[in-house]
Formats: structure tokens, C-alpha cells, sequence
């Protein structure tokens, strides 16, 4: 379960790793597709803290 | 033997951590025209 989330966290990590210094370089770009790198962005976020809570709370069990 | 766990934790970092400036250099290589 924790390793599919980290194995997600990756992926999405490296996606944002390529496209966004892309999407900001082309003109234009950014401004078109701002609403999805704001969703990937939320998206990593929430991963995180969600990787955080199933780790406490297989570590407490 | 092998440690699988760290195997996969170094490749999963090493990657993260190369594909950022890979990035942008060849950006700046393209001069922005990826």
C-alpha cells in the first residue's frame, strides 16, 4: 500500500519535474495549462501527507 | 542478498535529483524551444 503511494509520489514527482520547467520556457504555455499543474501540484501534496498518515498508522499498529 | 529496498529508493531519488537540471540544460541548450 505504501510503496504503491511512494511508487505514485515518483511518478508524479518526475512528471512535474519535466513538464513544468517546459511549460514555463514556452510561451503561452503556463497561462494554458496553469489549472492542471495546480491540480498535480495539489495532487503531490496531498499524496504526501497521505504516505505520512499510512506510515503513523502502520507503524502504531 | 541484494538489498531491493534501498536498490529501488537509490534509483527512485538518483532520478528525481538528475531529471531536474537534465531538464533544464537541455532547455537552455534549445534556448527554451523544447
Amino acid at each position: 500500500m505504501i510503496t504503491a503511494l511512494t511508487a505514485l509520489l515518483v511518478l508524479i514527482s518526475l512528471g512535474l519535474i519535466v513538464t513544468v520547467p517546459v511549460a514555463l520556457a514556452t510561451p503561452g504555455e503556463w497561462e494554458n495549462s496553469k489549472s492542471d499543474f495546480t491540480k498535480g501540484f495539489q495532487a503531490w501534496v496531498a499524496l504526501v501527507l497521505v504516505i505520512a498518515a499510512a506510515d503513523g498508522v502502520a507503524s502504531s499498529l | 542478498m541484494i538489498n531491493w529496498q534501498v536498490l529501488g529508493q537509490l534509483i527512485a531519488t538518483g532520478t528525481i535529483m538528475l531529471a531536474g537540471p537534465a531538464v533544464i540544460v537541455l532547455l537552455a541548450l534549445k534556448k527554451g524551444n523544447l
